[in-house]
């Protein structure tokens, strides 16, 4: 399978070279159809949502709502209503923080959360901690880089009332049991909800929230080939009863009085202002092209092009983190060159047409507990390809030459 | 676009020379820690009289920022604090010799020079 061609972004040069993208666990480029999707809603079918009688905002309303129903196929959920539109994962899960973590927790509550989270999964919550006297507690992880199943029972008590968990970490690639970890919390604690953040798995892997059977799940539009300013946040219903609203303001209320305001009902009660409906519809379109690829094909092409990008690792000596074996993990990997600094190895392979992360990824405490100061990450996307990654091995050659280094 | 960034005056300074160091007795020490790349800065200078008369830093960061922190020592030593602030980042560029930083590599370039301004 080859889709390179799919995306116009490819037809460009960098520095003079071919453009070998590696750094879709940051963001993924888009398809023309997406592209032209959005174009298309601005030129032709543009008007607002749930606001007008006109035309173009009832069929502006139809399309954003479709999507909807597209994305709660997308992730096997049954009620398109416990889908609500944010602008990104990260507001997804600061939205549960402060909707549901400010009216559920108290002091001495605990929020657990694994060490392997991103930036967005701890900060919300240290926020929200700081305001109601909650406290964060941590698992860690095993030897491979998953969350350590032990270590999380463990930490499960009745003080617990939320966990948080990443299902793929974004920088070890290790794809999370998520359902087998939700349901070991649920039987310590029943009451504790738990939230995932899919915003490496959604597009990726096959996510179902049924399946999986946890409280909150997020992931980010433009992850998934989709525009940037658009998250998803997925809420089971009876848990989106029990929470107060994000933002105030229009379409969150059903009445408004100079007394106070009553609210609307979920997902429309999250949804506060005009949202990013040209994003909305961009990720529709996107959810639709993956659909046409296929998940199970991304799937595959991801596993032969980590099984590939292992095989080169390992022929160069070069250690990566994570599961060490494809099965176990996506196409993210993280390592370091010896004698060269992350970032000057990405600055000459950005000469030779190769984009890598370097850093520390938004995951410090993840770093701080890897002991590792900072790293260079390569990661893959069905789109890319075996030529990808050899360019990417010899940029990494060239570096070592320029920057004098066996 | 990249290819005099690594220019062999810098690469023979950081692969042969130890420039990091301790200074004795330091009056004025500044910590730094760039987030997006997890450089590590900590520069200390000995000041006599309100004139700097020794300048030293350690910590970890890539070529471009070890580098610009060690050549900042010959700006600096022998100039008072206020002189030592106004250093402007064209002149900390020029003595890099690279004028075609993105602006990413940019902030490990001026890493050094805009801590001496902002926490001294």
């Amino acid at each position: 399978m080859n889709r390179r061609a799919d995306f116009p972004i490819f037809d460009k040069k960098v520095n003079g070279k071919r453009f070998a993208y590696l750094d879709n666990a940051a963001t993924t480029h888009k398809p023309g159809c997406v592209i032209e999707a959005t174009s298309r809603f601005y030129s032709s079918e543009y008007g607002t949502i749930n606001r007008g009688v006109y035309k173009y905002s009832e069929m502006a309303t139809e399309a954003y709502e479709t999507v909807r129903k597209i994305v709660a196929e997308f992730l096997n959920c049954q009620k398109s209503s416990e889908i609500i539109f944010t602008s990104s994962a990260t507001e997804g899960i600061n939205l549960v923080a402060y909707s549901w973590g400010l009216k559920h927790l108290k002091k001495g509550d605990e929020i657990l959360l694994s060490v392997s989270e991103h930036h967005a999964d701890i900060v919300p919550w240290q926020i929200i901690a700081g305001k109601t006297g909650a406290k964060i507690v941590f698992a860690g992880i095993d030897e491979s880089g998953f969350i350590d199943v032990f270590d999380l029972k463990n930490k499960v008590n009745k003080k617990t009332a939320i966990v948080g968990l990443v299902h793929a970490s974004n920088v070890l690639g290790a794809v999370n049991n998520v359902k087998m970890l939700v349901k070991e919390v649920r039987k310590k604690n029943p009451k504790a909800k738990v939230l995932i953040d899919a915003a490496q798995t959604v597009g990726k892997i096959r996510v179902s929230v049924q399946s999986i059977n946890a409280d909150f799940l997020v992931f980010s539009a433009h992850k998934v080939l989709g525009p940037t300013g658009v998250g998803v946040l997925w809420i089971r219903e009876e848990v989106a009863k029990t929470m107060d609203p994000f933002i105030g303001g229009g379409s969150m209320i059903k009445d408004v009085k100079q007394s106070g305001s009553i609210w609307n009902d979920p997902p429309y009660k999250f949804e506060a202002g005009t949202p990013n409906i040209a994003g909305v519809i961009g990720l529709g379109e996107a959810i639709k092209y993956l659909n046409s690829v296929g998940i199970e094909a991304v799937e595959n092409k991801d596993l032969k092009l980590t099984e590939y990008m292992i095989e080169y690792l390992k022929r160069f000596e070069i250690n990566f983190f994570g599961p060490q074996t494809a099965e176990d993990r996506l196409g993210i990997f993280t390592f370091n060159i010896e004698g060269i600094h992350p970032h000057d190895l990405a600055s000459v392979l950005d000469t030779e047409g190769v984009a890598v992360r370097s850093g520390l990824h938004c995951a410090h405490p993840l770093f701080e507990y890897l002991k590792t100061e900072s790293a260079v990450r390569a990661s893959l996307y069905f789109y890319n390809d075996t030529q990808d990654i050899e360019q990417m091995f010899n940029g990494i050659e060239k570096a070592k030459k320029i920057l004098r280094v066996k | 676009m990249n290819d005099h960034l690594y220019r062999d005056e810098l690469l023979d300074l950081v692969r042969a020379s130890a420039i990091q160091k301790k200074v004795r007795k330091p009056n004025i020490v500044i910590e730094d820690f760039n987030s997006l790349c997890g450089d590590r800065l900590k520069i200390s200078i000995r000041t006599r009289d309100g004139v700097i008369e020794d300048y030293g830093f350690e910590g970890n960061g890539c070529l471009i920022s070890q580098a610009s922190t060690y050549l900042l020592k010959d700006r600096l030593i022998g100039k008072s604090i206020e002189d030592a602030k106004n250093v402007q980042d064209d002149e900390m560029l020029a003595v890099l010799g690279i004028d075609n930083l993105t602006p990413s590599r940019l902030k490990c370039a001026l890493m050094a020079i805009r801590a001496i301004r902002a926490k001294i």
